[in-house]
């Protein structure tokens, strides 16, 4: 009987949902992702598949698993796990951002239309009294459509960010190590390099996964190069983008707003100067939280596991950088 | 040459727009709502047109206005003109057309969002140091894609809200007094009755013009036909849906949100329940006006008064 060791963060109606999923005959047992790693290589010793949402994977745990078939990641990142560990141990590492992306995308474009409308500020200017005024409206307020978005990574999120944004008729962009010429073709987008695509974009979106090569990739010199009114959303991984080069390109005003999920510390250090600029949206790393998501991702990783015990090769493996 | 006469509430910032736009020959000449009465019915005296944008004009003002060939709103929305005075002078009126349709129906999808994803309240959270909280089963926040929407009133702003949809795979329904087969085709909307909508969208959005019939249109009847995971939003009229008949249903949890940017009384009433309320987002009447919208609206304004120099007739005119 095959056991699954499920590290949650969301534990509740969250676990429910997706363990639900589970076939006849699977063994399932959950444990909070935040304990000890002394605490997971005790768990998970005669596990043959981890699920895992959320926290860290280190080798000393996958070591503590000689009968290990799969780490199944419930998150489109795999920055938490050691992969070169994963790798050395012929442990495969599978994330799932493809069934992740229709809910990122969407808190994505909701953030894009909220930072560039300042709906929270707003929101909260009219709870205080205020009306229209200088502050709240009306000139100054870009709309999406008339705006070129440039999608930086164009995976299975970036990809989905671009077919959301069909109806808009916006200008899409994207800068990606990989060419997507169907996509391209599909959904009416332009390959250019990174540098072109940030210089050219009154909205930015990232896409990218966190690796060594994708650390810092937004900074002082990336942001330099974005126009005057343009805006930075953020629903990948904090520290893609460098967040102190970012918050002096906020401060003076050198662009426009930000939509960000995610942070270099996360919960958002409490001195995080974020936390006052009105310019900024700011979401506690719940993008791909949705009602319908856990099961979506339950399905998927139980799938996963049937595959391996058929013998075959998983579905969205993932690869050290 | 013509003369325009420009009365608004607007920012100096629009002003220079709308007056910039004007071509060449045109002489116009603005006054801020907040000055003094007089002064607007000095430079209406003359005038050949006037640009309307929010706010009333006097009985004084209209009736003196003896040269005026057409009355010109930057709005959609015409219910702050005498229609019957404007009749009675033979003055015709028109709204903006077309030209701030593209900033309501963003607006009333970044609406949609902000509800379903719950936006205002985590932002706060976050910045309040509450990371998540309120979020602790995680099953909270929301996504259009896939949903029902159901579109009230399908006319220029409601059809751009389908369109601005097309990427999220919804169901689209519209309840309309007139039919458009060629907008049902291109975007993909069914025309249904608006009880069946009510009934059968997850999320309602209102885009018809406040005229009598409208005038609490979504009541208490109509509320209480909604599903109880639906999620309502205004971007039309604040006097379309019956304000206290929606907060009730808020209150009891009987719909799961709103998003409004319109409201019976404006601005707001300070004591107004909906400002304490945490599933619902709201905005100061603020939809239409997009940095983009202004030139569209001048432009507008000015090639319908060229049609009225070449003896054409105005368009968008909104009498009966």
């Amino acid at each position: 009987m095959p056991k699954v060791v499920f590290l949650g963060s969301f534990l509740g109606g969250v676990s429910e949902a997706m363990l639900g999923h589970a076939p006849p005959g699977y063994e399932v047992v959950t444990y909070s992702t935040y304990i000890t790693d002394e605490e997971k290589a005790e768990r998970v010793r005669d596990a043959d598949f981890i699920l895992m949402l959320e926290g860290r994977l280190p080798g000393a745990v996958m070591e503590a698993a000689p009968g290990l078939r799969l780490i199944q990641l419930a998150t489109a990142g795999y920055d938490t796990v050691d992969l070169v560990a994963a790798a050395r141990l012929g442990i495969p590492v599978s994330n799932m951002g493809v069934v992740i992306a229709a809910t990122v995308a969407e808190h994505t474009v909701a953030m894009m239309l909220a930072v560039l409308r300042r709906l929270a500020y707003v929101d909260h200017l009219v709870k205080q009294g205020s009306w229209r005024d200088e502050e709240t409206g009306c000139m100054g307020v870009p709309e999406l459509g008339e705006s070129t978005v440039g999608i930086v990574g164009l995976g299975n999120i970036g990809q989905t960010v671009a077919r959301r944004l069909q109806g808009f008729e916006s200008r899409l962009l994207y800068a990606d190590i990989v060419a997507y010429p169907d996509a391209e073709k599909a959904l009416g987008i332009r390959r250019l390099p990174l540098n072109e695509v940030l210089g050219e974009s009154d909205v930015v979106t990232i896409h990218v996964p966190l690796t060594p090569s994708t650390r810092s990739m937004i900074g002082e010199r990336e942001l330099s190069l974005m126009r005057p009114g343009a805006v930075l959303v953020n629903t990948s991984r904090g520290p893609v983008v460098n967040e102190a080069a970012l918050i002096r390109a906020l401060e003076d005003g050198r662009i426009r707003g930000a939509g960000l999920d995610v942070f270099e510390e996360e919960p958002l250090a409490r001195e995080s100067p974020l936390r006052r600029m009105n310019s900024v949206l700011l979401s506690p790393h719940i993008a791909g939280n949705s009602g319908v998501t856990w099961h979506r991702r339950g399905k998927f990783a139980f799938d996963n596991f049937q595959r391996v015990m058929r013998g075959e090769e998983p579905l969205s493996l993932v690869h050290p950088d | 040459m013509p003369k325009v006469a420009y009365i608004t509430h607007s920012s100096p910032e629009v002003i220079e727009v709308v007056v910039g736009l004007a071509p060449p020959g045109y002489e116009v000449v603005s006054r801020h709502h907040s000055a003094p009465e007089e002064e607007k019915v000095e430079i209406a005296r003359d005038a050949d047109f006037i640009i309307l944008h929010s706010g009333r004009l006097s009985e004084e003002l209209l009736r003196n206005a003896v040269r005026l060939r057409l009355l010109q709103l930057l709005s959609a929305g015409y219910e702050n003109v005498d229609l019957d005075l404007m009749a009675e002078l033979g003055i015709p009126v028109a709204n903006v057309g077309g030209a701030n349709r593209e900033g309501v129906a963003e607006m009333a999808v970044a609406l949609m969002l902000a509800v379903y994803r719950r936006l205002v309240a985590l932002d706060a959270g976050v910045r309040a140091g509450r990371w998540r909280e309120g979020l602790s089963t995680g099953l909270d926040t929301f996504e259009l894609g896939g949903k029902t929407v159901g579109i009230v009133g399908f006319g220029r702003i409601g059809q751009i809200v389908a369109r601005r949809l097309q990427g999220f795979d919804n169901t689209i329904l519209y309840c309309d007094v007139v039919a458009y087969p060629e907008a049902e085709r291109e975007l993909g909307a069914e025309r249904v009755s608006l009880e069946h909508l009510l009934r059968e969208s997850d999320v309602v959005t209102v885009h018809v013009p406040l005229l009598p019939e409208n005038r609490g249109l979504i009541g208490k009847r109509e509320l209480s036909l909604m599903r109880p995971t639906a999620i309502l939003v205004n971007t039309a009229r604040g006097p379309i849906i019956d304000e206290r008949a929606l907060i009730s249903v808020l209150k009891e949890g009987r719909i799961r949100g709103a998003g409004l940017d319109v409201f019976e009384q404006e601005p707001i009433n300070q004591d107004n329940p909906l400002l304490e309320m945490e599933n619902v987002v709201l905005a100061p009447h603020a939809a239409g006006g997009t940095y983009e919208s202004w030139p569209r609206r001048a432009a507008f304004a000015y090639q319908n008064f060229q049609r009225v120099m070449e003896g054409k007739e105005p368009l968008s005119l909104v009498q009966e």
